[in-house]
């Protein structure tokens, strides 16, 4: 038997290794209706859809890891400040490990990037996500 | 003849008696003077929501709609569906039984896709005066 720690876990994004990853989580849930009918004592519920989500957080560094989560939900290029469209972003394919064979895959949506600058404080990114369908792997 | 509503249970009802026939005039002094055409009342309102059902359950209410209304019959209710959850004393104003009343759907039921095979169903009967 082996217990996992931040030693073991590792991040791929867009199966490229991200380097300078301090944290990742990520948050699976359920969503229930409820079938309670008048007669009934007690509430009933049946399955509804369910949803992942998660967040990261990376280092700046030079090699550029964090400036690929910024770059996917920051877009350059207006023109002018009457010019509103850029380039759309798109989902990526994060692969979150627990060790090297212990895993799980999805694609998702980068839905918010946090940085600040700080004195005395390693400048670094917050990443959060929302998973788009199913996992595409999991062999945790 | 009455059609029997299909073995489904609501999720809310609401019920309001029907009003008596009568008119009212209101003189410029306050006074009010009715007039009362009958002694029966007429036009309860029956409101059901059948919520996160099955699909099939839908249908047999869809189903239900269709063969009263092709006919315009009326529809009983039981305790085994619309009156589901009812004491007995409330089970009978509700049922409007005894009353003259009858039960047809006031306008077709609203189905509303929920999730992959469930759906949301809400139906509105309107207690009828048929005839008297």
């Amino acid at each position: 038997m082996a217990f996992y720690s931040g030693l073991d876990g590792q991040l791929y994004l867009n199966g490229t290794k991200v380097g300078k990853v301090q944290n990742w989580s990520l948050n699976a849930s359920q969503a229930v209706l409820e079938t309670t009918s008048l007669e009934d004592t007690d509430r009933t519920l049946i399955n509804g859809v369910r949803s992942m989500s998660g967040s990261c957080r990376v280092f700046y560094h030079s090699n550029g890891d964090a400036s690929d989560f910024i770059n996917n939900i920051i877009k350059s290029g207006a023109t002018s400040s009457e010019d509103g469209a850029a380039t759309q972003s798109t989902t990526v394919l994060f692969k979150l490990h627990v060790n090297s064979t212990k895993y799980i895959e999805v694609y998702a949506w980068i839905t918010g990037v946090s940085m600040s600058m700080a004195v005395g404080e390693v400048f670094s990114v917050d990443v959060t996500f929302e998973v788009s369908g199913h996992a595409k792997a999991e062999t945790l | 003849m009455a059609v029997e509503f299909p073995e489904v249970k609501p999720t809310s009802r609401s019920y309001r008696p029907g009003k008596f026939p009568q008119i009212q005039f209101e003189a410029l002094n306050g006074a009010t003077t009715t007039i009362r055409y009958g002694q029966k009342a007429f036009n309860a309102e029956l409101n059901l929501t059948f919520a996160n059902i099955s699909d099939s359950k839908a249908a047999l209410i869809i189903g239900n709609y269709r063969t009263s209304m092709a006919t315009f019959d009326s529809v009983t209710f039981r305790s085994n569906n619309a009156l589901a959850g009812l004491e007995s004393a409330l089970e009978t104003y509700v049922s409007e039984s005894g009353t003259g009343l009858k039960w047809r759907y006031a306008e077709p039921p609203q189905v509303e896709s929920v999730y992959p095979g469930i759906s949301t169903v809400t139906c509105t009967f309107t207690g009828y005066l048929d005839g008297v």
